[in-house]
């Protein structure tokens, strides 16, 4: 007879599993339950995951009345929290049964816990009008029922999750495969790939990963996904084309996962990310670039014609009033070269960085001696700057590949940064020597240094210090973005320290290709 | 009595009126004859016809650009010898110069020193 029930009991189980709702799982075990138990009338309470609270999920149709759900105060029924049932022979002598008068109804019932590891679903209570005695095989059946009906719920809401995984797997934007690792046969795709790729899922799974890349071939992908196979990485990530079934090339970015689960066979999972629009949109924005750098070019040339007009007849006229010696005139004749002069560097300031937007900043580069280079400059600057006195010392001769004009163009910037930041009368050093197998030209002065908070960003384009205890400097901000760029092109470092004693020091680190080292001062 | 030179011609190849006038001036106040052209095609018949001492050429020229006509001249037997200076408000004239076979550049805007030795420095040659 048991044995009878229990195939009952495994029947309800496989049946259930295939239910789309929990609450007719519980139905179905609270009806086969009162079969076998011979109970006269049963329900169910069924814990909500969210709110904890009790709800009524089931009564058979011969319920007398309308239980109502146990509450922390109040309501006319307890609950089984217990991982074992709890039975009642005698309403008559239960304090609980008395209290709400429940005996009326009943002479017995059980509790039984839907129970399962950690995880309490709810109970089920099998009622009964006479009184009865709860023998030994019947306790094992009301535990059985808890435990199929827990198994069971426990069973449906696993395969739920992953039937939900799946569904949003399937439904993803972009395609997801799994591939093998030895084979590279695609054994899974969701419905991204067909949506991107074209294929249907029974075409795609008799495809490798390499036959939807038209530009990779076996040796190519063996050799990106090392780093996966030896464990070096856990992931990688890389941009190719893959082929749909139309035959058009799209780009993506794929993802590529070694994934292991516990007693399964490593596959690999693999993410295809469409990049066609994000190509489209780098496409626009580089055309956008090549048309801004055109008309930089373009504004630049025609803003340097009247620029050449002023400065050239102002030189003339600055002649002129020499010969006839009124030098209040060119003294502010003097003051114009000097503004135009600025206009000048601030035309060429865009102009390059426009150019190292759209990578067109170009190099000429030869192999240049950095002595005569940085002698010249700061004998031009001192012949030209009275404020400061500027020297130059030198460890050695350096030699370097570099562009002559973009060198000077990097150097000239630091010194001049180094007359607008530092007091009248003082100190600008230049210092060439080695730092390891690197030529080094330091230029250091003695002025406000530059606050920890803008440290950071000295290099940033647009960036114009605004020390609190000095003025603010005109400029556009751009000679340190683009000496930077400029140096780095060369292989090289530009970095600075700010001074505590004030002021600071640029450091313009080049490797070099030749160097004399000697105790020369120049 | 000395022998008197003939002063050294110059042609000066410049759309922009001002500028012309200014590179005009600035030579012929330091004893240079000029003669001024305000396109390529005119700097080309010019070159051809005078056979000048030294061209000041614009890159962006109406007719045949600077770049081009540069080389047309220095591709000419009759021309060739004719030192040619680019003075232009463009970029990496430096290349421009080694691609066209050009004697030299000045960049734009010049210091009117520097323009003078330049000339003078062609002109010795």
């Amino acid at each position: 007879m048991l044995s009878e029930q229990i195939a009952l009991l495994n029947n309800t189980t496989l049946e259930s599993l295939a239910e789309k709702d929990r609450l007719i799982i519980v139905k179905n075990f609270t009806e086969i339950g009162l079969q076998i138990l011979k109970a006269d009338f049963a329900f169910a309470w069924w814990k909500s995951d969210n709110t904890k609270k009790y709800s009524l999920a089931y009564k058979t149709p011969n319920t007398p009345y309308v239980p109502n759900p146990p509450r922390k105060r109040g309501g006319n029924y307890r609950v089984q929290k217990s991982k074992k049932p709890l039975y009642i022979s005698d309403t008559s002598q239960e304090t609980y049964s008395k209290k709400y008068d429940i005996s009326s109804y009943m002479k017995s019932y059980c509790i039984v816990p839907i129970f399962f590891k950690k995880h309490n679903y709810g109970n089920v209570i099998f009622c009964f009008r006479r009184k009865i005695s709860f023998s030994t095989e019947k306790k094992t059946l009301c535990a059985s029922i808890g435990h199929s009906l827990a198994q069971t719920i426990t069973i449906h809401r696993l395969y739920s999750n992953l039937k939900d995984f799946k569904n949003r797997l399937d439904h993803t934007l972009d395609a997801v495969f799994i591939f093998d690792p030895v084979t590279y046969r695609i054994e899974y795709s969701n419905l991204g790939t067909v949506r991107q790729l074209g294929y249907s899922s029974k075409e795609i799974c008799k495809k490798t990963i390499i036959d939807l890349q038209p530009n990779v071939d076996i040796a190519k992908f063996r050799k990106l996904i090392a780093p996966l196979i030896w464990k070096k990485r856990d992931s990688i990530t890389f941009e190719t084309t893959l082929k749909t079934s139309k035959g058009k090339n799209i780009p993506v970015e794929l993802f590529i996962q070694l994934s292991s689960s516990l007693d399964g066979p490593r596959k690999f999972l693999s993410i295809v990310h469409n990049l066609t629009q994000r190509k489209k949109v780098e496409m626009e924005s580089q055309k956008l670039l090549r048309q801004k750098d055109q008309f930089f070019s373009i504004a630049s040339h025609e803003l340097k014609t009247p620029v050449t007009t002023i400065k050239g007849f102002s030189q003339m006229l600055s002649e002129k009033l020499k010969n006839i010696k009124d030098e209040e005139s060119r003294y502010f004749l003097g003051k114009i070269n000097n503004q135009v002069e600025k206009i000048d560097h601030l035309i060429n300031d865009l102009l390059d960085v426009s150019r190292i937007e759209t990578g067109k900043l170009k190099f000429d580069t030869k192999e240049l001696n950095l002595n005569s280079l940085v002698h010249n400059l700061v004998e031009n600057f001192q012949y030209i700057v009275t404020s400061h006195s500027i020297s130059f010392s030198s460890e050695g001769n350096f030699w370097i590949e570099g562009d002559n004009q973009r060198i000077e163009q990097v150097i000239t910037n630091l010194i001049t940064n180094a007359v607008k930041y530092s007091p009248p009368d003082s100190k600008i050093i230049i210092n060439l020597k080695a730092v390891n197998k690197q030529a080094c030209i330091e230029v250091e002065d003695f002025g406000f240094g530059i606050s920890e908070h803008d440290q950071e960003k000295v290099f940033h384009r647009f960036f114009q210090s605004k020390h609190k205890n000095h003025k603010i400097y005109p400029g556009l901000g751009l000679g340190l973005y683009i000496a930077r760029t400029i140096v780095k092109h060369h292989g090289g470092e530009l970095s600075f320290i700010s001074k505590k004693t004030g002021g600071t020091i640029f450091s313009i680190n080049i490797p070099y290709t030749k160097c004399q080292l000697e105790n020369a001062v120049s | 009595m000395p022998i008197r030179k003939r002063s050294k011609l110059i042609l000066i190849s410049e759309d922009d009126p001002d500028i012309s006038e200014l590179l005009e001036t600035i030579l012929e106040s330091n004893g240079y004859e000029t003669r001024v052209c305000m396109d390529g095609h005119e700097t080309e018949n010019q070159a051809k016809k005078l056979l000048p001492d030294l061209i000041i050429m614009d890159l962006w020229l109406p007719g045949i650009d600077g770049t081009t006509l540069t080389k047309k001249l220095k591709a000419k037997n009759s021309t060739k010898n004719i030192p040619i200076l680019i003075v232009s408000a463009q970029n990496h004239l430096e290349k421009i110069v080694k691609q066209t076979r050009a004697d030299g550049f000045l960049p734009k805007p010049f210091d009117l020193q520097a323009l003078l030795s330049l000339v003078k420095k062609h002109l010795a040659k």
